[in-house]
């Protein structure tokens, strides 16, 4: 598995602080302008915080949400997934473990509890923007490991076909079939859904299956 | 330190016309870490509210508490690696951009690009280490080797070996104390064994060597070290001779200051100029006079930056001389802005492990 590189300059991102605590937000002003970083102030009031929501940019944003706000109260209960594709740092106020799953809902990978204390902000940045790539990480690799796992009886047919047409063992065919799609430069198994395609294709026009021309090919 | 700090005292004391007079009180933990908290803690109910002092970062780790807590200021003349930021400190030594960079750029250009560090055991020689193999990426350096002893360890002839294994164009040595001094006596006369001429074929650089430290290493293995520092004695200006003399006068045992000593007459200096401008002592006062302070010191021109409260200072290159000076090898000319969390020169992400990312397949 390849990891990305940890993120560990902030310079560049944009934080977008959702809190109406001023001792809070003023703390993470300073910091994060220290840090180099845009500070963009959002209201719980406004109606455009949904579509700001929406165009945040997970490569470039990152987001303070405020666990004390009563945030989508319709939201936070029965939704599964996470309510925003960007890193999320929660400010804890009340530990209550229906504030921390609200945050947890909003994709929060970090805690800061209030009062907030700037030593920690940089903290608390690092581990929620890495552990944000980390995680999309893992969707896109088990995103991957499913589409090979949908293709399998493919493989497995053309393994078949392969070892009836060239008299092979399942190791020879597999072998030729792994070449082969390395020439073709494509993954085994785009390259044996085109075998088994074209060897049904071929079957319906009631033509002499060529099995061996399907696979040079 | 003490002795830069104090000359700063005395000085601002008998200028009547300067218009505060410092009462010093001294605390000396002696570097047992447990003894810096209760330390601070009984100057502050005594009513001071303002420190000049530490030098190891493990013992600023232990009184930031305090000081947040009782709402007094500590003014850290040390040069640190970074990554710190209080509200209730004002960092008047060189951030990591002031000594690292500078030394990265003077190294590659005129020594080579395979590097071999060495450092004692703890943040400062890790922290030092990582930036500088960062930078070294950046300019398509490497290090070829990495090596930490335990903090006063002295038995070095293990890496002494290493480094003749790997053979490297430069030594990055971050080692303190005993250990440094060692290091540099062993590996000079382990070159002098072999017939090497050390300091032309593995030169030694180092962000933490000062004047009485080479004194320290002792006349054998005294000359041709690399140092980078915001302060040398040797700095030929009207300021900094006037800063010479009045030391010597002041500490006739002395033979010359410090960078940690111009460093602690700074801060005191600029500690008195924000207590006067600010007419008071309180903490909020005083830190909003300390933004933009500024003060004509050994070094040059220096200012407190309000945005981090950290010092623009003048990186400069020392080649050590027998006479346990430095000669000035590089000057920036100017000093320059501090960036205690790197954001204008690391990269964005941290550089790529050294193992190779491609394997072989049949």
């Amino acid at each position: 598995m390849r990891w990305n590189r940890y993120v560990q300059n902030f310079r560049q991102r944009r934080a977008l602080v959702l809190s109406n605590d001023i001792r809070a937000t003023e703390t993470i002003a300073a910091m994060v302008t220290r840090l180099g970083m845009a500070l963009e102030q959002l209201s719980p009031m406004d109606d455009e915080l949904r579509t700001l929501l929406d165009n945040a940019d997970g490569q470039r944003d990152v987001m303070f949400v405020d666990g004390d706000l009563n945030l989508f109260p319709d939201m936070s209960h029965g939704t599964s997934g996470e309510l925003l594709h960007i890193p999320v740092v929660g400010l804890v106020g009340i530990e209550a473990p229906s504030r921390l799953r609200t945050l947890m809902l909003f994709g929060a990978t970090a805690f800061l509890s209030k009062p907030v204390h700037s030593g920690s902000i940089f903290s608390a940045l690092y581990l929620a923007i890495n552990t944000f790539e980390q995680k999309a990480d893992l969707r896109s690799s088990i995103r991957e490991l499913e589409h090979r796992r949908r293709y399998r009886r493919h493989v497995i047919k053309a393994v078949t076909m392969v070892m009836t047409s060239h008299s092979l063992d399942d190791e020879g065919a597999f072998a030729l079939l792994r070449k082969e799609s390395m020439r073709a430069r494509l993954s085994l198994e785009a390259y044996c859904e085109g075998v088994v395609q074209r060897s049904t294709a071929q079957t319906i026009d009631d033509k002499e299956p060529d099995k061996k021309q399907a696979v040079a090919d | 330190m003490l002795n830069g700090a104090k000359l700063a005292c005395e000085q601002i004391n008998a200028d009547t016309g300067f218009g505060v007079r410092l009462n010093p009180v001294e605390r000396d933990p002696g570097g047992d870490l447990n003894a810096y908290a209760p330390a601070v803690e009984k100057m502050i109910v005594d009513g001071v509210k303002h420190v000049v002092g530490c030098y190891t970062s493990s013992s600023r780790k232990e009184v930031i508490p305090t000081f947040e807590k009782r709402d007094a200021l500590l003014w850290y003349p040390t040069h640190y690696e970074g990554f710190e930021s209080s509200a209730n400190v004002i960092y008047t030594g060189a951030a990591p951009n002031h000594h690292m960079l500078p030394l990265v750029d003077y190294v590659t250009r005129h020594i080579g690009r395979r590097v071999f560090c060495i450092g004692s055991n703890y943040i400062w020689a890790w922290e030092s280490n990582r930036v500088l193999r960062e930078e070294l990426v950046l300019r398509q350096g490497s290090v070829v080797g990495e090596r930490y002893l335990p903090v006063g360890e002295t038995d070095v002839d293990c890496i002494v070996q290493s480094i003749f294994d790997a053979n490297p164009d430069v030594v990055f040595n971050s080692l303190i104390g005993e250990s440094a001094y060692s290091f540099f006596r062993a590996f000079r006369a382990a070159c002098q064994a072999r017939g090497i001429d050390q300091a032309k074929r593995y030169p030694v650089a180092s962000c933490n060597l000062s004047e009485p430290e080479l004194d320290r290493i002792g006349p054998d293995a005294i000359d041709g070290h690399l140092s980078s520092s915001v302060y040398f004695a040797s700095i030929n200006t009207v300021e900094n001779r006037t800063f010479v003399d009045s030391y010597r006068a002041a500490f006739p045992d002395e033979k010359a200051p410090s960078a940690e000593a111009e460093a602690a007459y700074s801060a005191m200096i600029l500690l008195a100029q924000s207590l006067r401008d600010a007419g008071t002592d309180t903490l909020r006062a005083v830190k909003t006079c300390a933004a933009n302070q500024r003060f004509s010191a050994p070094q040059g021109e220096i200012t407190i930056d309000p945005a981090t409260f950290h010092t623009c200072l003048t990186p400069r290159i020392g080649l050590s001389r027998r006479d346990g000076q430095f000669d000035v090898v590089f000057d920036a000319g100017r000093p320059v802005a501090p960036d205690p969390y790197l954001i204008n020169s690391t990269a964005i992400r941290e550089a790529p492990p050294r193992r190779t990312a491609l394997r072989i397949v049949s």
